[in-house]
């Protein structure tokens, strides 16, 4: 009886890290969006000539856009920057993730393998964030 | 052999595609399996649709494509809330939250529930809209055209594709939005944003467009090239949990209509107004693409495609020699377009065309389920049925029509897209009065106003209607011929309901109050029991026309199973059931034992 007890509250627990873990992770991903993105969109969009028009401007001759080569938001701002930030964001929770399979005892070796590699898929990425002029990749 | 999962979702009308050497294979959207109309959430059914129709295993996909970029529109996301900040925060939260939980964790979703763990495609969206316009089109060269509320920054986007590639030229951007515009007006007359702009749509030819020229001085600048700004002043999608503002309401001098209430002429007038400002907008880009390509042909998509009054007017008007537009125009077709753009542009597969047709065939990439099934489902819950032999089943159902009777067609696979073309589809008979009505009220449990679809034979089309091609998707909206034509006799001053069920033609279920139709023409080749059905009702009675509308109850999504038709067949005032080949009467069949109460739950669209 006390046994079973004690399985269910090993279960529950392990449960609890688990859901812990991954709001950590949506946590932490979470903070890098308050902290960083936000503000550098916010300096960003504090620049002359990039806030949203709101109004109809009747000295434009045509509201189209054309789309630049690298896709289009080319001529608005580096999309490529943002990418990388969020990455990055998104490499921490990898770590996160690594760490809780590590504890879990499942996949031990490639989880900390990943975890360990991660900083280099930074690299990688902040260097080629395109596989195609308009077709990302999510990795 | 190169498999591509495309899928698209988060927003509304989550759908999954799965393609194989650059054919679409299975396809279906996701509100057919968990009963959500509109369902937004990641597409889990639908994908698993797709992977057992196909025998596909998860491990043998080579590619996953989602139909939006997520960070760019992750980044819009951030820039509408910095412009908005404090009357923007309650709803920026929301999405964010959602952002998070779904959008950036599709590949955590991906692996969870099928086990997939390689890269995602993430093609733009109006790239995936684009894309699911040009590849299934039969042409080898079209200017493209986009139009929808929002996919990242682009609102609408004109594009050039030759061969198995294609790009994007032009765009306008967020918040520059004709979709947005005419969801506000959707929201303005009292209908649901995403979900009734066809009926706002069908109230158009009630009114009178007396407030176009107040639309264009104070809502929308629009130049002659097509393109557009809204003026924000007056629309508070922004920030706030509302689609318009005070300002909007106090130009038209009145409130929001209430959902469900009676229609006003008012908003039957700015319903009219606002149809024409679109269909305006629509041709002019339509001419600018032409300017832009040069081209002579014109691919659509988008959920502004949808508006067909409006495609009709660049058929007729527009410097186009012919124009194809992606039957499921919306969000769902962001999921073919995603597998077909990384199979094409991406993957540089080279593309065919079938000769005389479509990548798009008949668009039934659903869910199908052989006679035996059927059988076995009726003999399970003993519900007595008629098997039909082959060569009667088209006479039967033909006389059933001609006596008045409205039937559920229950054959073949499911169609993609929200158009019913034959496969899930309540049929009647359009030459008597009673039909739209018995329908509206008693069947679909719908506004009175809204007008019915004529399915007619591909080669009779210019028997009945001002037409001069094959209309297969049910997209193209012309007049009845003239010589069909009835005068009216309602006045124009006359209610909504004197007006709507008045004799229009000889075939009234399916003339609008304007004599128009949204036609759908139908050849042996797209669903030949469905064309033998009105080949045969043609024999019976000299018409070649009946009315064909989706085989569901307003709010409802379409069925997709045989125990989801049998329901909805018990549910409403519907005669008769075929299902593949079996025939069941109402009459025959034991009480339905289900709460009375169903209608309560169904949430209204």
């Amino acid at each position: 009886m006390r046994r079973r007890r004690g399985e269910r509250t090993c279960r529950l627990i392990e449960r609890s890290a688990r859901w812990v873990s991954r709001r950590l992770k949506d946590g932490l991903l979470f903070l890098v969006y308050i902290f960083v993105v936000l503000p550098v969109s916010a300096v960003y969009r504090m620049r002359p000539g990039h806030a949203l028009p709101l109004r109809p401007d009747p000295s434009i001759d045509t509201y189209w856009i054309e789309r630049g080569p690298a896709g289009g938001l080319s001529h608005v701002y580096s999309s490529d920057k943002m990418i990388v930030t969020l990455r990055r964001g998104s490499a921490i929770g990898g770590y996160i993730r690594s760490v809780t399979a590590a504890r879990r005892g499942r996949r031990l070796v490639p989880a900390l393998l990943a975890g360990l590699l991660a900083p280099l898929r930074w690299k990688k990425i902040s260097e080629s964030p395109r596989i195609d002029p308009d077709i990302y990749a999510m990795h | 052999m190169v498999r591509i999962l495309g899928i698209s979702g988060f927003y509304h009308d989550s759908a999954a595609a799965m393609c194989v050497d650059g054919r679409i294979v299975a396809a279906a959207q996701e509100e057919r399996f968990t009963r959500k109309k509109h369902d937004a959430r990641f597409p889990t059914e639908a994908i698993r649709y797709c992977i057992e129709e196909t025998g596909i295993d998860p491990s043998e996909i080579d590619h996953v494509a989602f139909y939006d970029n997520v960070y760019l529109s992750f980044d819009r996301l951030i820039h509408t809330f910095l412009t908005r900040p404090i009357a923007g925060f309650r709803s920026w939260f929301r999405d964010t939250e959602k952002f998070f939980s779904q959008n950036l964790s599709l590949q955590r979703r991906l692996e969870d529930e099928i086990g997939w763990t390689g890269d995602v495609h993430l093609t733009d969206h109006h790239l995936s809209h684009a894309a699911s316009a040009f590849y299934p089109s039969p042409f080898e060269s079209a200017a493209i055209l986009t139009v929808d509320g929002v996919g990242e920054w682009a609102t609408a986007s004109i594009g050039y594709g030759s061969g198995a590639d294609y790009e994007l030229l032009k765009e306008l951007h967020y918040p520059h939005s004709l979709g947005l515009l005419y969801a506000a007006f959707t929201y303005f007359c009292g209908f649901k944003v995403n979900s009734g702009e066809y009926k706002l749509m069908g109230l158009a030819p009630y009114g009178e467009p007396r407030y176009a020229q107040l639309i264009r001085d104070n809502l929308v600048d629009i130049k002659s090239d097509g393109s557009l700004r809204l003026n924000l002043d007056y629309f508070d999608y922004l920030g706030g949990r509302r689609m318009i503002n005070a300002a909007f309401e106090d130009l038209f001098r009145a409130e929001r209509r209430e959902p469900e209430t009676e229609i006003d002429q008012l908003y039957l007038d700015v319903a009219a107004s606002i149809q024409q400002v679109t269909e305006d907008i629509m041709l002019a880009m339509a001419r600018h693409a032409h300017e832009v390509t040069g081209s002579s042909r014109l691919c659509l998509a988008g959920g502004v495609a949808l508006n067909c009054v409006a495609t009709g007017r660049i058929l007729r008007e527009g410097p186009f020699d012919n124009i194809w537009i992606q039957p499921a125009a919306g969000d769902a077709g962001g999921a073919i377009g995603a597998a077909l753009a990384t199979y094409h542009k991406h993957l540089r597969y080279r593309r065919e065309i079938p000769e005389g047709s479509s990548v798009q065939g008949g668009s039934h990439w659903g869910p199908g389920f052989d006679s035996e099934e059927i059988r076995i489902f009726l003999d399970e819950n003993d519900y007595p049925y008629k098997e039909l032999a082959e060569s009667a089943r088209a006479t039967v159902v033909a006389d059933l029509l001609a006596e008045g009777k409205v039937l559920g067609h229950f054959s073949g696979r499911m169609e993609f897209g929200p158009r019913a073309l034959g496969a899930r589809s309540i049929l009647g008979d359009p030459r008597r009065d009673d039909t739209q009505s018995v329908m509206n009220r008693k069947i679909k449990f719908r506004e009175s106003f809204r007008p019915f679809a004529p399915a007619v034979l591909e080669e009779r089309i210019g028997d009945y209607f001002d037409l001069d091609r094959p209309s297969p998707y049910m997209l193209l909206v012309a007049q009845v011929n003239e010589s069909r034509q009835l005068p009216m006799q309602a006045a124009p001053q006359a209610s909504l309901r004197e007006r709507a069920h008045q004799r229009r033609s000889d075939i009234p279920a399916v003339t609008h109050v304007d004599y128009s139709a949204r036609i759908q023409s139908v050849s042996a080749e797209q669903h030949k029991k469905f064309y033998d059905v009105l080949k045969a009702f043609d024999t019976r009675t000299g018409c070649g026309v009946i009315v064909n509308t989706s085989f569901n109850v307003r709010g409802e999504p379409i069925v997709c199973t045989p125990q989801e038709a049998y329901r909805c067949f018990m549910r409403t005032d519907m005669d008769a059931l075929v299902l593949e080949d079996f025939l069941l009467l109402k009459g025959d069949q034991p009480p339905f034992d289900e709460a009375e109460t169903w209608r309560e739950d169904m949430p209204l669209d």
